[in-house]
């Protein structure tokens, strides 16, 4: 307990530098901006802004990309609210009761209450995160490779079942993940595989070069079909952006609720912002008095999200920080780009660079504030940016991708791969296959198969180690019920319809 | 042909591929008894299965529940495929320009090519301005304030 105020202490130290505060600004703004814009979301945003984080110490970096994460958060529901589109995915559900409100004339109203929601969703969330990194961090350095294999297992296989679509596509895309994670030179034996003769295929392929095609170069495909759209809104109608004591009264509930939801959704892989806001509306749906309100513009129905969204995003972090287990797509991009810069988190990260994981929770405290301040007073003119149209904003991104590809091997050869995993990506989405499980599985893919090399190493040749280890038994076990309740939910929500189909 | 379909086809396929190409890997079990072949094997095998059970589910599904792939495109489809070719031709190019011509000069007419492209040729000027904006700026704040170097090629002044 003690010790992580000390360690905050440090880490409000690190964090406090006007390097520091300037990145998060910047990265917040950023991340408010991408999160706002129709199609682009957190993943894409933190994709695009990697060749910045190049030249930046790994607390820095890492601070900067945190900050378009929750600015991400901030930022998608500015579009749910006003044109009822939402930023990203996580803000669908802020389109349901922010959009009424809107039209109601309470559009001032609706921003001011989703900016407050995420501050003190986001403010909480950092409480929890103080608390509970380090004892999550000391309880998996006693991870062996058994333990680690078994959490991998387990934390990929929750990410294709947790999240929605079907069960095998979504293995087949971890596969695909596995697949590009064994090209290359093989570390334990030297054994060259999979490189097709390719001299450049030697090293492996760059997962930030797949990262940024996947989500920065596909997107912009998938935005040509859409180059018209126009997202311009009038500054006039939106009002007064405040809160009334009234008002408060009404949202804190929702707010104080929604956010440890949010938190322990947000820690647990494959689930994610969206998940959690769904979770959050329908509980505060099921327990209001008034819940024929809902959906019809009631303040609740954007509270409730809202500070769950944030809260997820902070609690993505600590699977990423203590682990080194990126749980959902932006986190991945984050960790790739860790590792670009020679920082491989996990439990280590929190003993040998406590300054790191450590400025980066203190800093979240800093991009709240400062996003509050953004998104309430700021948000008039920023909301403006809505206006600029596709047709300028695709090349741009584009020119982005193509920078940060070439400025991290200063080889213009990586362009190659770089429209190839830009175009599989377009094809993956046009046949509907989930594409965060083939990323989290191209980053994670080295370590899995090394752990579980090392396992069997270490049992004689046999996996007995796997079963023998009760952490790794537990998580083995998770991973099974997960896939088997996703099949029995599945099968019964087909007997229902099959059976409305009868009736 | 359904999406399930092509994917499942695509599956069985791609793991076939990779099933023959994991058994002509070179066996090496010094200094680790697991070798570097079993990981891909288990992963081929996976996708393969995944694959058959995607087909055979997808064969049992009744006809009008399944998304379909249109091939044909609508004339609106025809150009966003057009714009996508262009857009990746124009990378690889751009790619083979970079070094010889610098970063300024390469940047801004990779830009020039996709703003054309996208934003029609009729806004010209807001065209060029936004080609040659975007490369200064990107330029400036890369060498200036994060101290990465780009190529500067023929501007080596």
């Amino acid at each position: 307990m003690l010790d992580s105020l000390n360690y905050l202490a440090l880490g409000m130290h690190e964090a406090f530098t006007a390097t520091n505060i300037f990145w998060v600004l910047i990265g917040g703004i950023l991340g408010t901006v991408i999160g706002m814009l129709p199609g682009l979301g957190p993943a894409t945003g933190v994709a695009v802004l990697i060749p910045v984080t190049y030249g930046m110490n790994p607390t820095t970096a890492l601070i900067t990309m945190a900050g378009v994460y929750y600015g991400a958060m901030f930022g998608g529901s500015r579009a749910s609210i006003l044109i009822n589109t939402p930023g990203d995915a996580s803000a669908i559900v802020t389109c349901w009761d922010g959009y009424p409100m809107a039209r109601n004339g309470q559009a001032g109203k609706a921003l001011a209450i989703s900016a407050w929601a995420s501050f003190v969703g986001g403010m909480i969330s950092v409480i929890f995160i103080v608390f509970l990194a380090l004892p999550v961090a000391r309880f998996a350095l006693k991870f062996g490779p058994a333990e680690m294999f078994a959490l991998l297992v387990f934390s990929l296989t929750a990410t294709v079942t947790l999240s929605k679509g079907n069960l095998l596509k979504g293995f087949i895309s971890l596969c695909l993940g596995f697949i590009i994670s064994t090209i290359g030179i093989d570390a334990q034996t030297g054994v060259m595989r999979f490189t097709m003769g390719f001299g450049s295929l030697q090293d492996g392929i760059d997962f930030l070069v797949a990262m940024i095609g996947l989500y920065a170069v596909t997107e912009v495909f998938k935005n040509y079909a859409s180059l018209d759209a126009n997202y311009g809104v009038s500054t006039s109608d939106i009002g007064k952006v405040s809160m009334t004591r009234a008002d408060w009264k009404q949202c804190l509930g929702p707010i104080l609720r929604s956010t440890p939801l949010g938190f322990i959704v947000g820690v647990l892989p494959g689930m994610g912002g969206t998940i959690a806001t769904l979770l959050a509306y329908s509980t505060e749906k099921q327990i209001n008095k008034h819940p024929e309100n809902f959906g019809k513009g009631a303040m609740e129905g954007v509270a409730a999200p809202e500070a769950a969204n944030n809260a997820s995003s902070v609690g993505a972090m600590i699977p990423l920080l203590t682990m080194g287990i990126p749980g959902s797509g932006t986190t991945a991009v984050m960790l790739g780009a860790l590792m670009m810069l020679g920082i491989q988190p996990g439990p280590t990260l929190f003993t040998q660079h406590p300054e790191i994981p450590w400025g980066v929770i203190a800093s979240m405290i800093i991009g709240n504030l400062l996003l509050l301040a953004i998104n309430l007073p700021l948000v008039k003119p920023l909301v403006q940016l809505l206006k600029i149209p596709q047709r300028i904003l695709l090349p741009m991104i584009m020119g982005l991708a193509f920078m940060g590809t070439y400025l991290m091997n200063y080889s213009a050869s990586d362009f190659f791969l770089l429209v190839l995993f830009g175009i599989g990506g377009l094809l993956m989405s046009k046949l509907d296959i989930p594409i965060p499980p083939m990323v989290l599985a191209l980053i994670l893919g080295g370590m899995l198969e090394q752990s579980f090399r090392q396992a069997l190493t270490i049992g004689n040749g046999t996996p007995v180690l796997f079963f023998t280890k009760p952490i790794s038994i537990v998580l083995l076990v998770l991973a099974v019920l997960s896939i088997v309740y996703t099949l029995v939910k599945d099968s019964r929500a087909k007997a229902r319809i099959s059976k409305g189909q009868a009736a | 042909m359904s999406k399930n379909m092509i994917t499942g086809l695509f599956a069985v396929a791609l793991g076939g591929i990779y099933l023959i190409a994991t058994l002509n890997l070179r066996q090496q079990t010094m200094g680790d008894p697991t070798g570097p072949k079993a990981f891909p094997f288990i992963i081929a095998i996976l996708l393969i299965l995944l694959g058959i059970l995607l087909l055979v589910k997808e064969i049992k599904t009744p006809q009008e529940s399944k998304s379909i792939v249109f091939f044909q495109l609508t004339p609106e489809g025809k150009k966003v495929l057009i714009r996508i070719v262009i857009t990746s031709i124009a990378g690889i190019i751009y790619g083979f320009l970079l070094d010889p011509l610098g970063y300024l000069i390469s940047t801004a007419v990779f830009m020039l090519g996709l703003m054309f492209l996208v934003n029609t040729l009729v806004r010209w000027k807001q065209n060029i301005i936004v080609s040659i904006s975007f490369s200064l700026v990107t330029y400036i704040g890369f060498a200036t304030l994060l101290h990465l170097s780009l190529p500067r090629g023929i501007l080596s002044f």
